[in-house]
């Protein structure tokens, strides 16, 4: 069982053995694979028909399936790494560490928005986007340039506050429940905000090409478990019967072996420092 | 107006509400029909909104095809929420999807919300800073 730390706290040997095991993946095709599954879900997942990564209560445990397949990708070119979070309620600005060269990168230049510093810069010949959506190969991020801020801790306590988990219709609209409140369709946006905020590629369909996105959805993951701990008697909702929904043990595609009550638990794979 | 096409003027010119405005960045002709219009066989497809403007040198094209109108839930603009909506950027399309809020989402800005499929469509002209788009493998 591996533990995943904030980001901040990797040692420089950490940071270079999680950016070298990615630089791997994308190498051997591994990684653009994912980027593929990713935009497959988000652009059929609809309010008002079956939809399973987004925009549903199996948001949360489609991501933890989709990060712990990844992880073990990483794990499989180096046993040593496991997945970093970002918590974006303290490293909050274009100069925090998460950005440096010898992590993530920087923002993107004036002008094209390309990223130019860092392993994942398209000069360096090792980060070629394959799976995108326009003519652009290489990774972009416009870091705040929406005009929008990153969420605060206040605004992850108030969604940690929400007693049950998701609501019906069980889509973006759904007015109450803590899941449609951190994917961010309703209250103050947690998860989509931070997409936004980052910019470039990681607004779109295809977010997966900037490696940051697995540190954010490491972070929602570890908000889900710190709101399983908060909340111990509320559990996964729907529990059964509901269209174009996955229920608490309705199988997920793509991998149609688990379900959302298989991984309601990560203590067997990971535990959060 | 030189930008617009004899077919799409006929074809908006068969529908009805048809308006012709000149804005900043571009010309843009609008037309919406109304629920009267709708024809009587619910499997008809029919284009109910359409619109078309050059934008920041971009040639949008956006409109609604498939519309059920016997459906309750409509979009800012009045549209059925079962209609699929269509967005092409020069010719090429720009994947979208209507939101329960009748709002709209695209590939380019899958994480927040537009109003209306313009502006959707403005957004994704924007995001490209002049990038072709390209087909997208489902």
């Amino acid at each position: 069982m591996g533990t995943r730390k904030n980001q901040r706290d990797l040692t420089a040997a950490e940071k270079r053995d999680f950016v070298n095991a990615i630089l791997e993946l994308k190498r051997n095709g591994h990684y653009d694979r994912f980027v593929q599954t990713h935009n497959h879900f988000i652009t059929s997942d609809t309010d008002d028909s079956v939809r399973v990564g987004h925009r549903s209560p199996s948001f949360l445990p489609w991501h933890r399936r989709f990060l712990l397949e990844f992880e073990q990708a990483l794990q499989a070119v180096n046993p040593a790494v496991t997945l970093p979070y970002w918590d974006w309620t303290v490293d909050r600005s274009a100069t925090s560490s998460v950005w440096a060269p010898d992590f993530m990168g920087g923002d993107g230049r004036a002008g094209d928005g390309q990223v130019t510093t860092g392993p994942f810069a398209y000069g360096s010949g090792n980060w070629t986007l394959t799976v995108r959506a326009d003519s652009r190969p290489y990774l972009r991020r416009q870091l705040g340039g929406s005009g929008d801020v990153l969420p605060t801790a206040a605004d992850v306590r108030s969604v940690l506050a929400i007693a049950t988990y998701d609501a019906a219709p069980w889509n973006s609209r759904a007015a109450t429940g803590f899941r449609n409140s951190v994917e961010g369709w309703r209250g103050p946006n947690l998860h989509n905000r931070v997409h936004v905020w980052v910019g470039g590629n990681m607004q779109t369909g295809m977010s997966p090409n900037d490696p940051v996105f697995w540190l954010h959805h490491c972070y929602i993951d570890k908000l889900w478990s710190d709101w399983q701990r908060a909340h111990p008697g509320s559990g996964y909702l729907p529990v059964g019967g509901t269209p174009d929904v996955v229920d608490l043990h309705d199988a997920m595609a793509p991998w149609n072996n688990v379900t959302p009550a298989d991984v309601l638990s990560h203590t067997a794979w990971y535990s959060y420092a | 107006m030189a930008d617009i096409r004899r077919r799409d003027l006929l074809k908006l010119a068969a529908t009805g509400v048809v308006a012709v405005t000149g804005v900043a960045g571009g010309t843009q002709l609008v037309t919406a029909t109304r629920s009267q219009a709708a024809p009587q066989d619910h499997n008809h497809s029919t284009a109910d909104e359409t619109f078309e403007e050059v934008y920041r040198g971009r040639r949008i094209e956006c409109g609604v095809s498939g519309a059920s109108h016997h459906h309750d839930r409509r979009t800012a603009l009045g549209v059925p929420l079962a209609a699929a909506p269509f967005v092409r950027i020069d010719e090429a399309e720009l994947h979208v999807m209507v939101n329960a809020d009748g709002s709209y989402t695209s590939v380019v800005n899958h994480y927040k919300s537009f109003r209306t499929l313009t502006d959707v469509a403005r957004a994704a002209v924007d995001d490209l800073n002049g990038a072709q788009l390209l087909p997208i493998r489902a």
